[in-house]
């Protein structure tokens, strides 16, 4: 009888001798008939019985108490929040945010914009008693683009000399009266709010036609 | 404790990274016991065993783990870290140190040990660490094919063909240990 070649029962020995199963009909007659082949299934019966043993006996095993508390405790002490590749990049933006709103400050600070400039006083000939309003009836002229004063709000008169130039950065026409050249000076009495910023101005000695 | 196997693993892995305890204490007895054993039989020695799978753990709950559930399992990246460590250590305590001897398990249990299951483990230690894996995974930790070639990062088919010239290569070395039969009668 043709029970086949060994190479082809090779696996089949091992898978039935680790599963503990017995060799079908097929492959127990070659087991009969070849010798070498019945060696090899002793072999791997005997084998698979030892690791069996073995497996029993350590089952068991694992490490001691100790690793399993200093791990939680490194647990514990670990930082919980990873932190995000966003996250690491996140001071970019703000930063660019930073900067663009210091640039614009500048930018809006330099003389010759619109919003009306810190003014430093020269000299104080002028004080706020008997200060009645803005109002271009009593020559005083309101910086355009000014915040208007709040109710209430206390005001402080200052005089400094200005020229035409200086009146035009801020936003003020000269009078049609006013003869002299842009770079002419003349005194201006100048409206002060509670921030330091000029409301108005009053021009006082002009040069006029 | 008794382990729940009702919440999977990367399921408990997430909850880890949020910092729960009983999640790691959960996964912790679930997995370090066969790791253990993995880690014992791959490096041969108790201490060498428990630090690499103390420290497979540790990698895992570090903030920047480099666990990706969607490149495999966390039992995958606990063995795989295993694995790593282990090779480390043989390449700091010298290569083959530890081949001819058996599991360091102490007097004691030298005494005790038969000598039948002193002989597997010297045989088992001797196997190239490709076929020792295969053997501790298939046949001590009784993993199917599928679950260890997983583990291990290869095909079905090598871990079967790994693990059936293994066991040629222990059935021979164990057969100078058995006595013969002139051996038994004399």
């Amino acid at each position: 009888m043709n029970t086949g070649n060994c190479g082809e029962w090779r696996n089949a020995l091992a898978e039935c001798a680790r599963r503990s199963v017995e060799p079908s009909g097929r492959l127990r007659a070659h087991l009969a008939d070849c010798a070498p082949c019945g060696e090899r299934w002793e072999a791997e019966r005997m084998l698979s019985a030892e690791l069996r043993e073995w497996r029993m006996a350590h089952a068991g095993e694992r490490s001691g108490d100790l690793w399993r508390r200093r791990l939680m405790a490194e647990f514990a002490l670990a930082p919980r929040s990873p932190a995000r590749p966003w996250f690491r990049w996140a001071w970019v933006p703000a930063a660019a945010a930073l900067l663009l709103a210091a640039a614009a400050q500048v930018w809006l600070g330099m003389p010759g914009r619109d919003a009306p400039a810190r003014f430093s006083v020269v000299s104080e000939g002028v004080t706020s008693a008997g200060f009645a309003g803005i109002d271009e009836e009593n020559g005083f002229i309101p910086v355009p683009y000014a915040l208007p004063l709040a109710t209430g709000e206390s005001v402080r008169i200052v005089r400094r000399e200005l020229n035409g130039a200086e009146l035009v950065r801020m936003g003020i026409e000269p009078p049609d009266a006013y003869a002299g050249d842009l770079s002419d000076d003349f005194e201006a009495n100048i409206v002060l709010g509670e921030d330091e910023l000029p409301r108005a101005v009053q021009l006082v000695n002009y040069p006029d036609l | 404790m008794i382990v729940r196997m009702d919440t999977s693993d990367e399921e408990l892995y997430r909850r880890i990274r949020k910092g729960d305890r009983q999640a790691l204490a959960e996964l912790y007895e679930r997995r370090e016991p066969a790791l253990y054993r993995y880690a014992l039989q791959m490096s041969g020695n108790r201490a060498t065993a428990e630090e690499t799978a103390h420290e497979a753990f540790l990698q895992l709950i570090q903030p920047d783990a480099r666990f990706d559930a969607r490149r495999g399992s966390v039992e995958a990246y606990l063995y795989g870290a295993v694995r790593n460590l282990t090779r480390a250590a043989y390449r700091a305590q010298g290569v083959g140190i530890l081949a001819e001897t058996a599991v360091d398990d102490g007097v004691v249990q030298t005494l005790i040990e038969s000598e039948a299951a002193r002989a597997l483990n010297i045989a088992v230690r001797n196997l190239p660490p490709g076929y020792r894996e295969a053997v501790v995974l298939c046949d001590l930790e009784e993993r199917s094919y599928e679950d260890a070639a997983k583990l291990v990062g290869c095909p079905v088919g090598t871990i079967r063909s790994r693990l059936y010239r293994a066991r040629r290569l222990l059935a021979a070395k164990l057969r100078q240990y058995r006595p013969t039969p002139e051996k038994a009668t004399r």
